[in-house]
């Protein structure tokens, strides 16, 4: 038994099933200080249902981070671009610049939503 | 394994260079968008299209919703681009945008009862051609199966655990970056990721033989 193995198990209470799992993010991470990984693995190396769930875990990591790669089709920066000016033409850019120039006067706009809106109506009740 | 591991010092002045290059490289393409050049437009979509495109696939499950979100998705970056504050990188902003509309895509789709099952059936159809079976001579062909049983693995977790095995496992995104997107605090992330991961070994373990 190492230095190491055996000032762990001096000093510290030996780490538990749950606390040893719940470390296997931080272990496949590598993001573990040097002591908390070799306590994890020294967890691992004496218990074999903790052993297998790590092999699962990080074969799955690994799997993921593998994977090959969706790459997108290739005419979608043409129909992005193609969206864009569509979208620039008839947009609501258009419709904002249209008000900017041709600006009604809300006494004047608001009688007039209600005629074409009266209007609208009878045309739809007439038999 | 570890995208965000520990770093050597030489690797870390080397990390540190090159996040300073890409920040010095977003800057000057946000200056050029933000004059209206179409050029840099299409320099931000092509360079951005292919990463965006793979992450609405992971949270969609399907390719042809995923193309029609990622146009988009494109078409309000455009719109936006003079909003970004630049308290982000660039790319950040972006997958922040993808995954709001992602995560509005699935709500549409859920109301229109488009539910995972029918959304997977390309992917269920392929790994279940040959999933289980030792792998074939054809490498390409046994990629794809090994995709299909990914991305099925991946479409039965909860959209939001979805969202942190594709940001970092899949596009290799920091922690720190994650945070920005999802707008989680730190251990939300983790131990959301943590149960999300066993999950999917649970769930692809089922698939071996």
């Amino acid at each position: 038994m190492s230095g190491i193995h055996r000032r762990l198990q001096d000093v510290e209470p030996r780490m538990d099933h749950r606390e040893a799992q719940a470390l296997f993010l931080a272990l496949a991470d590598d993001d573990l200080p040097a002591p908390k990984a070799l306590e994890v693995r020294t967890h691992l190396d004496g218990c074999e249902d903790c052993r297998q769930g790590w092999q699962r875990y990080a074969s799955t990591v690994k799997r993921l981070q593998g994977v090959a790669r969706e790459k997108a089709p290739p005419a979608l920066a043409t129909m992005v671009l193609s969206r864009v000016r569509r979208k620039r033409r008839f947009g609501l850019r258009g419709l904002h610049a249209m008000h900017m120039n041709h600006r009604l006067p809300v006494e004047i706009l608001i009688p007039l939503l209600l005629a074409a809106a009266v209007a609208a109506f009878l045309v739809l009740a007439a038999p | 394994m570890a995208s965000g591991g520990v770093l050597e010092i030489g690797q870390e002045g080397a990390a540190a260079a090159d996040a300073t290059e890409s920040r010095r490289q977003d800057a000057a393409l946000l200056v050029r968008l933000r004059r209206g050049e179409p050029d840099a437009f299409e320099q931000l979509v092509r360079t951005h299209q292919d990463r965006l495109y793979d992450f609405c696939v992971r949270m969609l499950g399907d390719r042809e919703e995923a193309h029609d979100l990622v146009q988009e998705i494109f078409v309000s970056v455009h719109q936006n681009v003079r909003r970004f504050r630049e308290d982000s990188k660039l790319s950040t902003w972006l997958f922040r945008i993808t995954r709001n509309h992602c995560i509005n895509r699935l709500k549409y789709l859920k109301r229109r009862g488009r539910g995972r099952s029918e959304v997977y059936d390309e992917a269920t159809a392929l790994f279940t051609e040959g999933g289980g079976t030792a792998p074939g001579p054809d490498a390409a062909l046994e990629s794809a199966r090994e995709r299909a049983r990914v991305q099925w693995a991946i479409s039965q977790l909860e959209p939001d655990a979805r969202m942190l095995v594709a940001l970092r496992d899949i596009e290799g995104l920091s922690y720190d970056e994650i945070i920005d997107i999802t707008e989680l605090p730190e251990g939300t992330v983790k131990s959301r990721l943590h149960r999300a991961r066993e999950k999917l070994a649970d769930l692809l373990g089922r698939l071996e033989p």
